[in-house]
């Protein structure tokens, strides 16, 4: 005889309508994340606007105003930067390098300033050299190379400041 | 689960977080010593909509001592997002529909 009152059957049904359920519910709402993500990243505009606003704060009339690079925190605070993101955050790199014209070939180094998370150089590094998906992720770089004219104990130099900038923040 | 999907679908999260990094991305691009005037109207519009009436737009400092921008346009906790660019309180006027962003200007006072 047939126990008609069993009702073992309607909770697997429901178990797996359940799970069904679920995981249709979580694939739409993934897709619709992603999708968001992809036109909401900012990063290249971050780091683009990032390396002209520094580029726009340190040259004025083709030359460089080496006071602002004293220090780094003379640096932010006089370009209006928060030193609390750019710098502490991990989401941002700054990399200014000053060469003097004579030694652009021995790549003497004349001034370089470093701020925030260097990893975003080799996570740009990555970025470029790969198209992958998985790449994804990684930070966006900007570069900026600028001919330069900068005193130095009053006499007049030229020389190529080099601006690299990074942003890698939540997409 | 649902309330995330439904969120999701009827656009407002995504308007949210599109909102909040464009004004971000509108002070980051600020020069010191400028001024902006943002009209929030067409947000409130869409918060109405939503029947929710509190403030669209505000800036804080997060625990960290970042600043963030937060949009609001529904009874969620809206979508906030940093900006880099130091900037004076903002002053939004009576109606709460107009937001003034001025940015810090050293660099000029330092030249000057």
């Amino acid at each position: 005889m047939l126990n008609l009152s069993n009702k073992r059957g309607e909770e697997i049904i429901f178990f797996w309508f359940f799970i069904i359920f679920l995981a249709v519910g979580v694939t739409f709402g993934a897709t619709i994340s992603v999708f968001n993500s992809s036109k909401t990243d900012i990063r290249l505009l971050e780091s683009e606007i990032l390396a002209q606003k520094v580029a726009n704060c340190l040259i004025r009339d083709n030359a460089l105003d080496l006071n602002l690079l004293r220090s780094k925190e003379e640096f932010m605070e006089l370009c209006g930067l928060e030193e609390k993101i750019i710098d502490k955050s991990g989401h941002f790199y700054i990399n200014l390098t000053i060469t003097r014209i004579e030694d652009l070939e021995s790549k003497k180094v004349f001034k370089n300033l470093d701020l925030g998370n260097n990893d975003l150089v080799m996570q740009c590094s990555l970025k470029e050299a790969s198209d992958s998906d998985e790449s994804i992720n990684l930070g966006i770089c900007s570069y900026r190379r600028v001919y330069v004219n900068f005193l130095t104990n009053n006499k007049k130099e030229h020389g190529v400041l080099e601006i690299t900038t990074g942003a890698n923040t939540k997409l | 689960m649902f309330i995330f999907v439904y969120s999701s679908s009827s656009g407002l999260s995504f308007k949210e977080k599109a909102y909040a990094r464009q004004i971000a991305l509108i002070i980051d691009s600020m020069e010191p010593g400028t001024t902006v005037t943002l009209n929030l109207d067409y947000m409130r519009i869409i918060a109405k909509e939503s029947e929710y009436r509190g403030p669209v737009v505000s800036f804080i400092q997060n625990k960290d001592g970042i600043n963030e921008i937060i949009v609001q346009l529904s009874q969620s906790n809206g979508h906030s997002y940093r900006y880099f660019t130091r900037i004076e309180q903002p002053l939004f006027n009576d109606a709460g529909n107009i937001v003034e962003i001025k940015t810090k200007n050293k660099i000029i006072e330092a030249r000057s």
